[in-house]
Formats: C-alpha cells, structure tokens, sequence
C-alpha cells in the first residue's frame, strides 16, 4: 500500500505541473475539444499496440502525435468548420483502437482502465515518462511564454511582429498530444479533461497573468489529487474519481465567486 | 516641409475570390507622414485591402509595395492596431503584457530593459501608464483601445495601420482617441466607419467600392465656418476636392 500510495504521490505531482501549464493553455486558447478529440481519439494507438504487440506507450504516443499534427492543420486552416473535424476524428480514434483489440485473438482488454485510469496502479515506467513531458513543457513555457501569450491573444498581431505562428501553434498541439498520454495511465482518456479543465478555470479568477494562472493551477491541481486521494484511501473509494469528486467541489463553489477585478 | 518619401505603392492591384471580383485596378501611393482614412460601404472591399496590406492575401493581379519591399518583407516597420473583434476577450492578460508584445520579434525569446523602458514610455504617451497592472477586459473600450495602440507604437513603426480603431467606444472616448493619432508623427492608413474621420486631420481620403477613388488634399478644418455639420455637408465637400483617378 505504501509504494502504490507513494508512486500515485509522484504521479500526482508530476501530473499537476502539466495541469497548470497545459490546462491553463488549454484554457486560455478554448482548445478543450481538441485536446479531448486527441484524448480519444488516441484509444487508436492502444488498440493498434495491442492487436501488433507493440508497447502501448510508443503507440500511443505516436499516434496521439499524429492527431495533434492533423488536429492543428485542421483548425488553423478551417477555423469555421473545425468543431465537426474534430469530432470525427475523435470517433475515428476510438473505433480504429476498439476493432483492433476485437482482432486482437484472444484479448479482452479492460477498456475501462485506459478510460478512467488509476492513479494507484501507475508504474515506475509511466513515472519516467511523466518526467520526460513535464521537463520538456516547462521548458517550453519557459522559452515560449511570450510567444504563446502572442498567438492566444490576438493572432494577427503576432503574424506582423513576424511570428511563426503556425509553427508555435502546432507546437502548443503537440504539447497538449504528449500530456494527454502521459496521463493516460493516471487518470484516463475520459476524466484527463476535467481534471485538466477545473485548477485552471478556478484559478483564472484569482490571478490577473497566465503566469500566475499557471502557478495558481499547479498548486490547486497537487491539494485536488491530494485531497481525492485521502478520501479514497479512507472511503476505499476509486481514487481518480475521487480527485474529480473533490475538484468538481471547488469548480461548483467558484462559480459563486465573482473573481478580482 | 521635407522630402516626400513615397512609403506604400499599390499598382494597378485586383483582388478575387473565384470569380467574384472584390477590388478592381486599383492605384494609389502613400507618402511619409500621410494621413489616410480608407472608406466605403460594407462589403466595399476595405478590410481586402487592408489584409493585401498586411500580405495575410496576395493580389490576384497587380503589386502591393511597401518600402519598396513586399507587405510580408515590410511588416517590422508596420504598426498595426486590429479590429478588436479578433480578441481572445476573456484571456487573462495584464496591459503592460500586452503592450510589450509590440516588442516581439522572430528570434528574440526575452524583452530587455530597453523593450520596458519604451512599451512603458508609450503607455505614457497614451496616457494610459496607470492601468499597467491592470487586466486588459477591465478597461472601458476608449481605455483599451489606447493600450492597443500603445502596443503599436512600442514597435517604433515608420507605418501605423488602424482597422476600425474607433468602433464600439464612447463618442467622448472616439474624440480622444483621434485627438492622439493627430499628434502622432508617421504615416497612418485608417480604415473607419466612422465619418468622423474626415475632419480629425487627415489628408488623403480614399473611398473604396470595388474601385478606389481618392481625395486629396483635405482640408480639415472647413467645416468649422460651416455651423451645421453632417453627411451631407460631407457630401458636398468631398465633391469639390481632388479627384486623382
């Protein structure tokens, strides 16, 4: 019980330094359908590990990439219409993923732990990897903060200042492609978006930067899943929909706070 | 009065999406410290010229030159001031955030002290320096649209573009936010709604429908002898000025 308690502890904080810095872009730039799009859509990417017998990190990774890759052709080229693409690449993602495990013979693979995760089982592997992404984004935010602050902002100004703003763009897509995965294990395709949603949202009423959102995010997201994993380890309850649970909590009691102004 | 410099020439430049024509033939140069407001009915083709300007369109026939470069080549010497419609609003951004991107550059990742020191001395100018800390979507529209064009400036551009930079403020905040461009010593191309324009000290006017027929040499201060003013008094004053082609 304590190594689980303790890796679900690394977990947790590895997983809140990227809520803060993906989550609060995410929010920032209204891209949470895309980033769900690449969540499911990258259930392709397990089932093609599975059916193949590759590791499912790599698969996954690969093709989550690949989505992000398209995902940002599609909604930098055809802003209008994107909401419809993205959805069917979701859909797309997930069926591809669901005939390959029923090809798979032989395999019953349990769906539902790539779907909800559990931040209890995650391996000293996925560790590692969570390392990996958080080192790369925090570099990332560090080197591009002003240039990601440009694109979300106001687009065709930062194409006058001589920005490569499809390329940072992209970028950000690819970003958000190797969080989703990295998350996978812990918290599942289907709860990584409101666990990725709810610090930021809160934390945007109490800052007046991205940059203190982002640090804000950091800090709410490590008390949500330490807060969720308590409840579980006293309750015996699930542990990531706890963590959900306990953030749903305080996106409903922010609601009522108007927000500094 | 010094040299005339001619900064922006566009040469015989058409504009179409398939076959539906937006701009046609179109001709007209911009001297150094001009002062051009662009007019026209909606749909007229103001917002193509503007984007032919900005080279996010390329033109169908014809040349956009500016410093006798292309747009794309001249945009480190171009301020530009967006219609506010294409804001990310709700963005948790600070003013003085907003006013440095001014200083972005292809391959500069920090601001120094000195990119500070002159987004700060153009708040100042703008009369804005106050509201440095403050978020962006806290501001009254007149206050925003000054920080806007505070960020412009940081860029020390030879060119200011402005598109609608009046739209959806205050009359009183309008009048001040002519009042600061009037003082501002550069080349400014506005593209407005706004008739007002005509008479905040602009020089050239050019009114676009598909064609562009300008008019030079305004002068702006007419209609004071006048007493009443209104459309049609522009109506009627537009048609004794200049007409180039």
């Amino acid at each position: 019980m304590f190594e689980l308690m303790q890796n679900a502890f690394f977990a947790s904080f590895l997983l809140s330094i990227s809520i803060g810095i993906i989550g609060s872009l995410m929010l920032i730039n209204r891209s949470h359908f895309i980033a769900a799009s690449i969540a499911h859509g990258s259930y392709g990417g397990i089932g093609i590990a599975i059916y193949f017998g590759f590791s499912i990190l790599l698969s996954t990774t690969l093709f989550a990439l690949f989505l992000a890759l398209l995902l940002a052709f599609i909604t930098y080229q055809y802003k209008e219409r994107s909401d419809t693409l993205i959805g069917v690449i979701w859909a797309v993602g997930m069926s591809i993923g669901i005939i390959f495990t029923d090809l798979t013979p032989g395999y019953h693979v349990d769906l539902m732990s790539f779907l909800f995760g559990d931040i209890l089982m995650v391996a000293d592997s996925d560790i590692h990897f969570m390392m990996g992404v958080d080192i790369l984004l925090i570099l990332s935010i560090i080197l591009l903060y002003h240039r990601f602050l440009a694109i979300s902002y106001d687009r065709d100004f930062a194409l006058i200042q001589g920005l490569r703003v499809k390329l940072i763009y992209t970028f950000l897509m690819i970003l958000m492609a190797l969080t989703v995965v990295m998350s996978i294990r812990s918290v599942g395709l289907i709860l990584v978006i409101a666990l990725f949603s709810i610090p930021p949202f809160v934390a945007e009423k109490f800052t007046i930067d991205l940059k203190n959102m982002i640090l804000l995010s950091m800090v709410l997201a490590f008390s949500f899943c330490l807060g969720g994993l308590a409840l579980s380890y006293q309750f015996d309850l699930s542990a990531t929909p706890s963590i959900i649970i306990v953030a749903a909590t305080f996106f409903f009691g922010s609601l009522f706070y108007k927000g500094r102004s | 009065m010094s040299t005339r410099i001619r900064q922006i020439h566009i040469d015989n430049l058409s504009f179409a999406y398939g076959d539906h024509n937006i701009l046609e033939k179109i001709n007209l140069e911009i001297f150094n410290n001009d002062y051009i407001a662009i007019i026209g009915p909606n749909g007229g083709g103001k917002t193509t010229l503007l984007k032919l300007l900005l080279g996010f369109l390329n033109p169908s026939s014809g040349k956009v030159n500016i410093f006798e470069k292309s747009p794309i080549n001249a945009r480190e010497n171009i301020g530009y001031l967006p219609q506010y419609i294409n804001f990310n609003m709700d963005m948790p951004i600070n003013v003085f955030d907003i006013v440095l991107q001014g200083r972005l550059k292809r391959h500069k990742l920090f601001y120094t002290p000195k990119d500070k020191e002159i987004a700060l001395d153009k708040l100042k100018l703008m009369g804005v320096e106050s509201l440095k800390d403050r978020k962006i979507k806290d501001l009254s529209g007149g206050q925003r649209q000054r920080v806007l064009l505070a960020r412009a400036l940081t860029k020390e551009p030879q060119i200011l573009i402005l598109d609608e930079p009046t739209a959806s403020i205050d009359p009183e905040g309008q009048h001040e936010i002519y009042q600061l461009l009037k003082t501002l010593p550069l080349t400014k191309l506005i593209v407005s709604h706004d008739i007002n324009i005509l008479f905040e000290g602009v020089n050239k006017v050019a009114h676009i429908n598909k064609s562009l027929h300008l008019h030079d040499g305004i002068d702006s201060d007419m209609h004071l002898k006048e007493g009443h003013f209104c459309e049609m008094e522009i109506l009627e004053y537009l048609k004794g000025t200049q007409c180039l082609n």
